[in-house]
């Protein structure tokens, strides 16, 4: 009977889909995960080695942001919101760009070398480039 | 003065900056709070401008109170709305307008030019808040904490907000982020919503050479800060106006917050102390520099998060001394124990419920003591 439960509960778990950050594809620097959580909370603007990138995030409610935001970030969704409010309010931040679906942010992120995102791991094609999966 | 020179520069920048690409932000935050007494007991029947006691403080600042017998929805609830205009990558204007339910008013509170020509450091320059404790800055951003309101204990006085400029500096190593600001400027009042809490008359109040410094440190779990802010506080009878102001009382405040969040569990701990003392004061024996008040608050408070619930249990003490005791000063006093339950709704989005033992003692019966319940629904968009 456990054995049951225990693999109805595994087929009910849902299955979280990967989350890929994306750069521009004629940005060619390692970027790694210190870098990706440093972008994403406004703590630096640029790479180590100098390069611009400019984070754009998606809507604070998609699974594609609580994804990132517990991998990449440790935070939930709720912090990281909350994060950015504190940063942005008391004015020692500017909000980041936001985008509403993976295909807008990796059209801007397609056309513009100094920006990097996140996007379903999925829904990746040519025209960026991977840089970290979560 | 300063407003109207800053809304003309912005003017003239955006006027000259218009074939450029200007990128304008608009954002916002919301509350609506309601609360009402449930219990209580004593409090000076002779309170000014005569609210039914026993009476729970709002916010300080506004001079909200809610008073027996009253439920209102009237007293803390705000909107927000910050408009960005980055004109350049590094040259920012930033102005946030707020409208409260209890003033009836909509002010443009903050208005700065914000300059940030490193990564590290950043000039700004206009009207902002003043940085005095952990949560001063954000203290209108309810979704930002855990309680519907930062404990009145600590947070609250006749000024809020300033003129003038700051530098900032921060720094990340690794894991470990580093922040420092100075700042200084001015501020003045007319009148101090304050001091409608303690005077049936309206009053002005003048924080004048205001000079301060913050420096906060964050690692891992860890949050510390510590701030020290001094200035020259008048006052004056509103009605006088003019040159009529009070002799000035020399204020320092000095304030250490501690904090650690360990993924469920999390504590959030500060001490502040304000001391101010008459700096040519004459009381009305002719007898110089008689009244100083030392007003210590502290905070202590530790809570739990399980799914999208956070519970959190604070207490908060105000405990004011003076060498004038009972002849020319009456010191305020209190305690307040409170337990709120937060629910995230959203990402920016929650609902509380606030209960609050409010514990009246001062020398004199003045508040009187409380069992109060408040609500806050509260968004950032």
């Amino acid at each position: 009977m456990k054995f049951l439960i225990l693999i109805i509960a595994l087929l009910a778990t849902p299955a979280f889909a990967e989350v890929a950050v994306i750069v521009n594809p004629a940005v060619s620097a390692d970027i790694d995960a210190a870098s990706v959580s440093g972008l994403f909370l406004g703590r630096t603007r640029s790479l180590p080695d100098g390069t611009p990138l400019a984070p754009v995030v998606q809507s604070s409610g998609s699974a594609v942001t609580d994804e990132f935001c517990r991998g990449a970030l440790k935070k939930t969704s709720s912090q990281f919101s909350a994060y950015w409010s504190k940063l942005v309010f008391t004015g020692k931040g500017k909000p980041p760009k936001e985008a509403a679906s993976d295909a807008e942010v990796m059209a801007l992120v397609a056309a513009n070398p100094g920006m990097i995102g996140y996007v379903d791991a999925a829904a990746v094609d040519g025209s960026v480039r991977v840089a970290l999966k979560y | 003065m300063l407003r109207t020179i800053i809304v003309a520069v912005l003017i003239l920048v955006l006027a000259g900056a218009s074939a450029q690409a200007v990128e304008y932000t608009v954002s916002g935050f919301a509350s609506i709070v309601g609360g009402g007494i449930v219990a209580g007991d004593g409090g000076d029947p002779e309170f000014p401008r005569g609210p039914k006691v026993p009476v729970f403080v709002g916010d300080y600042y506004t001079g909200a109170m809610y008073e027996d017998g009253k439920v209102s929805f009237a007293k803390e609830s705000r909107v927000g709305l910050q408009l960005n205009v980055d004109l350049t990558s590094s040259f920012s204007v930033v102005a946030q307008a707020v409208a409260r339910a209890y003033t009836e008013k909509v002010k443009v509170e903050w208005l700065y030019a914000s300059w940030r020509p490193t990564e590290n450091w950043t000039v700004q320059v206009g009207r902002k808040r003043i940085p005095i404790y952990f949560y001063s800055e954000f203290q209108d951003v309810g979704v930002v904490y855990n309680w519907v309101r930062p404990p009145q204990a600590l947070y609250g006085w006749e000024a809020s907000n300033y003129n003038g400029g700051s530098l900032a500096w921060s720094e990340y190593f690794g894991d470990t982020s580093l922040r420092a600001s100075v700042y200084g400027g001015q501020e003045q009042r007319n009148p101090a919503d304050m001091n409608a809490i303690y005077y049936d008359v309206d009053y002005d109040s003048k924080w004048q050479n205001l000079f301060g410094g913050d420096l906060e440190v964050n690692r891992g779990w860890f949050t510390g800060r510590v701030v020290y802010l001094q200035s020259d506080n008048y006052s004056r009878d509103h009605a006088e106006g003019g040159d009529w102001w009070e002799p000035p009382m020399s204020q320092k405040i000095m304030g250490l917050a501690i904090n650690g969040d360990f993924g469920r569990w999390f504590f959030t701990s500060e001490f502040n102390l304000n001391a101010r003392e008459d700096v040519e004061g004459e009381n009305e024996d002719g007898d110089l520099g008689l009244v100083d008040v030392d007003a210590p608050a502290y905070m202590l408070g530790a809570g739990y998060r399980f799914g999208p619930y956070t519970a959190q249990a604070t207490w908060s003490r105000y405990w004011e001394t003076s060498t004038s005791d009972g002849d020319y000063y009456w010191p305020e006093r209190f305690e307040d124990w409170s337990f709120v339950l937060r629910r995230d709704i959203g990402a920016n989005y929650s609902v509380k419920l606030q209960f609050d033992r409010m514990l009246d003692k001062s020398l004199w019966e003045y508040y009187g003591n409380t069992s109060f319940v408040s609500g806050a629904l509260d968004v950032t968009f």
